[in-house]
């Protein structure tokens, strides 16, 4: 939008969370599976989205594997306050599905998918809208990512890293909780940005063994700390 | 089921096969109103198949399930909740993170829209899950999951009941409370399909039983006759009782 239309990167932001929502109703497919088998794939479709873009007969199009400069809307605080707006807005929307009967049946097709559609929950429905609310928030924050660093090429925005590092984020704070992810990223994200930059192979080797850790001793996140000893964590 | 009372489900020749193995292999029969059946057969007869494909986990690959005269074999579980059929599992299915509560609450909300719901607290007192209703599910035992189970399928207000085992692991004194409970449910006018192992509770219950073995229906009628004939006692007990 920025590149081709010269429009405003607030608009392009949110084109990038409708698109994020086409992309997901082009992989709705992927619904008829499940657990691991649908982790696989999810994976595999962010790499065929990778090489999708990075392809360089598409160059006029994406500028292919060349990456984007985008040039006169580099303004990290600008792009810093839509970062906090689209955390305001997912926030808002998790504390409504926590709270709603709607929130309950997602909660319920996460549990038992057959239970759920014997209590009369349509599961493929819950499970597309669940899909494409998750599709656009990606949009929403590849765009404000893509505001905030102005250059970016496919071979780092697309990779698998990109997408497990915010997976990990999530599982060390603690899913299903709205403190858990945010935690998560506080710390894992301070951590990598101490030094990440400076000295990658200790962020690397820190890295390895907090994920390490969390799955051997806290495998519900940070966040289970409180809930063991039976505090409510939202 | 009184003679002049129409069927509200039947099921003609159902097959349903896993691979090259039969589990249901033309199977029919039908249940009406406020009639409880039951479904008894030795392990592997067909029972919970049956009453996977009536309540739409499985797809029959052969026969027809018609309620109310529309056929909804194939039809997704979901929209058959809604035209009134439920069930419990042999193995209860509660949300185990949610509470007793919350359970209810998903069914209460996405039951069957056309009839007003059943009081949450009246469920809860009613089988007797009042006391730990704020807690997890996964707290309760294996009775009290049962009973949630129950009580979320209930709380749909369903037209034919389907119930998997409900009795097994539970006391005598429970099994009593329960089957009282059932019989009061069909008089509220509920077909009520009970595949049960245990034949004292089915004997107290149930109006007629189907025997069933290698997916075939042997006996149909009463189970104090069912328990006189050859066949019967063969599938039960293996060929040298059957004389």
């Amino acid at each position: 939008m920025v590149m081709h239309f010269q429009a405003p990167a607030a608009l392009a932001v949110i084109v990038g969370g409708l698109v994020g929502i086409a992309l997901g109703l082009l992989l709705t497919p992927l619904l008829r599976l499940s657990g691991a088998y649908f982790a696989i794939a999810n994976l595999a479709a962010s790499l065929a989205v990778l090489h999708f873009v990075a392809n360089p007969a598409l160059e006029n199009i994406t500028r292919g594997p060349y990456g984007v400069s985008l040039t006169g809307t580099f303004n990290p605080t600008l792009a810093y306050a839509a970062a906090l707006v689209v955390l305001g807005l997912t926030l808002g929307a998790v504390v409504y599905l926590k709270n709603s009967r709607f929130g309950l049946a997602l909660q319920a097709v996460r549990e038992d998918a057959v239970s759920a559609s014997m209590a009369g929950v349509d599961v493929v429905r819950m499970r597309v809208i669940a899909w494409l609310a998750s599709a656009l928030v990606a949009g929403l924050a590849g765009g404000v990512y893509a505001w905030y660093v102005s250059v970016f090429y496919p071979d780092n925005v697309f990779s698998g890293d990109f997408s497990i590092f915010a997976i990990v984020f999530a599982l060390f704070g603690g899913v299903a909780t709205i403190c858990g992810p945010i935690v998560g990223v506080i710390i894992l994200y301070g951590i990598y940005n101490l030094i990440g930059f400076t000295t990658p192979q200790y962020f690397q080797l820190i890295y390895g063994l907090l994920i390490m850790g969390l799955v051997l001793f806290l495998p519900a996140g940070l966040v289970s700390l409180a809930t063991r000893r039976g505090w409510n964590v939202p | 089921m009184s003679p002049d009372s129409a069927p509200i489900l039947t099921v003609s020749k159902l097959v349903k096969r896993f691979g090259g193995f039969h589990a249901l292999d033309g199977l029919s029969f039908h249940v009406a109103s406020g009639e409880i059946l039951g479904l008894v057969g030795p392990n592997g007869s067909g029972k919970t198949t049956a009453i996977n494909v009536i309540s739409g986990l499985y797809a029959p690959d052969g026969g027809e399930v018609v309620l109310d005269g529309v056929s909804i074999g194939g039809v997704a579980s979901h929209k058959l909740v809604h035209r009134g059929i439920n069930r419990t599992f042999q193995v209860p299915k509660p949300f185990l993170s949610l509470t007793v509560r919350q359970n209810i609450e998903v069914a209460l909300a996405y039951g069957r829209a056309a009839v007003a719901p059943p009081e949450m607290a009246s469920l809860l007192e009613q089988y007797r899950l009042a006391e730990v209703a704020d807690r997890p599910a996964a707290d309760l035992n294996n009775a009290q999951q049962k009973m949630l189970d129950l009580v979320r399928a209930l709380a749909t207000r369903p037209r034919l009941l389907l119930l998997d085992e409900l009795a097994a692991g539970l006391n005598p004194a429970e099994l009593d409370w329960i089957a009282g409970h059932i019989k009061a449910l069909a008089q509220s006018g509920i077909a009520i399909i009970v595949v049960e192992h245990l034949m004292g509770f089915i004997e107290q219950i149930t109006d007629r039983v189907i025997v069933m073995n290698a997916g075939k229906e042997i006996f149909e009628g009463k189970l104090a006759v069912a328990v006189q004939v050859p066949q019967v006692i063969e599938v039960f007990l293996g060929g040298e009782h059957a004389a």
